[in-house]
């Protein structure tokens, strides 16, 4: 395996910046370098250490991110959801996803995460907005409503960081995801986290 | 959060190459990209 690793993960938005979800860490806009904020012991001298949890982490599945978000404490109304990118040193965690010595960001998300295929009896074509509502008018990229402070907050982000900001929906409608090296059981995954019922042969 | 199952491999995975932005005409929309991505030369800036 010689190309970058692409994988899902989660920030935090706050202030204009993507924050780490686990540690003290601002991304930068392109590359970022991983390093080790060990507490209570020695830094690791080169991350991602071989026995540590450190170095920029992404999982593989858009399923597990979206899980990650639900049994977060923090106010989810500050979760973005994303592709990286890893390269250099990579440690690869079997099936669960990888810690990278380097990672960029590819793209952002305009869903909330914690809310993906959150549709139960009660809830209708827009997804989590209660039936009926009248507050759920789909946004121009097909997806439920997005309150327009948080949408201002997202434009804002990704103009910062200079990737593409998408729907999830229109990412797998549109091939997104295949471009950017997502395997066909996670697309088709993500597609029925938004409600598209794909297939993996289906997906070109 | 980070990852809770075992590392299993290690790679070297060389530095990708520079995101490759879509030629278009001025003023023309991208597909999908939105907004569009700073430095841009096909953006007036």
């Amino acid at each position: 395996m010689t190309e970058p690793v692409v994988g899902w993960r989660l920030w935090r938005l706050r202030a204009g910046h993507l924050l780490s979800w686990a540690v003290d860490y601002c991304w930068e806009p392109g590359e970022n370098h991983a390093r080790c904020i060990a507490h209570g012991r020695s830094a690791c001298i080169a991350s991602p250490g071989q026995y540590c949890q450190c170095g920029i982490w992404a999982v593989w599945s858009p399923r597990d991110c979206r899980e990650r978000a639900r049994t977060a404490a923090a106010d989810r109304s500050e979760h973005v959801l994303g592709l990286i990118v890893g390269w250099g040193t990579v440690a690869v965690h079997g099936r669960e996803g990888f810690r990278a010595e380097w990672a960029a960001i590819r793209c952002l998300f305009t869903n909330r995460p914690a809310t993906l295929a959150a549709r139960t009896i009660g809830s209708n074509l827009f997804g989590w907005w209660p039936r009926g509502s009248g507050q759920a008018p789909a946004d121009h990229l097909g997806e439920p409503g997005i309150d327009p402070p948080r949408w201002d907050a997202l434009h804002s982000v990704a103009a910062r960081y200079g990737v593409p900001l998408v729907s999830l929906r229109k990412a797998v409608g549109m091939g997104l995801l295949g471009e950017m090296g997502i395997p066909r059981k996670h697309i088709a995954e993500a597609g029925r986290l938004t409600g598209l019922a794909l297939e993996d042969e289906s997906i070109g | 959060m980070g990852l809770t199952t075992p590392e299993t491999e290690r790679i070297d995975i060389p530095r990708p190459e520079p995101l490759e932005v879509p030629a278009r005409e001025p003023g023309e929309k991208p597909v999908w990209n939105e907004p569009v991505p700073v430095g841009d030369p096909a953006t007036p800036q």
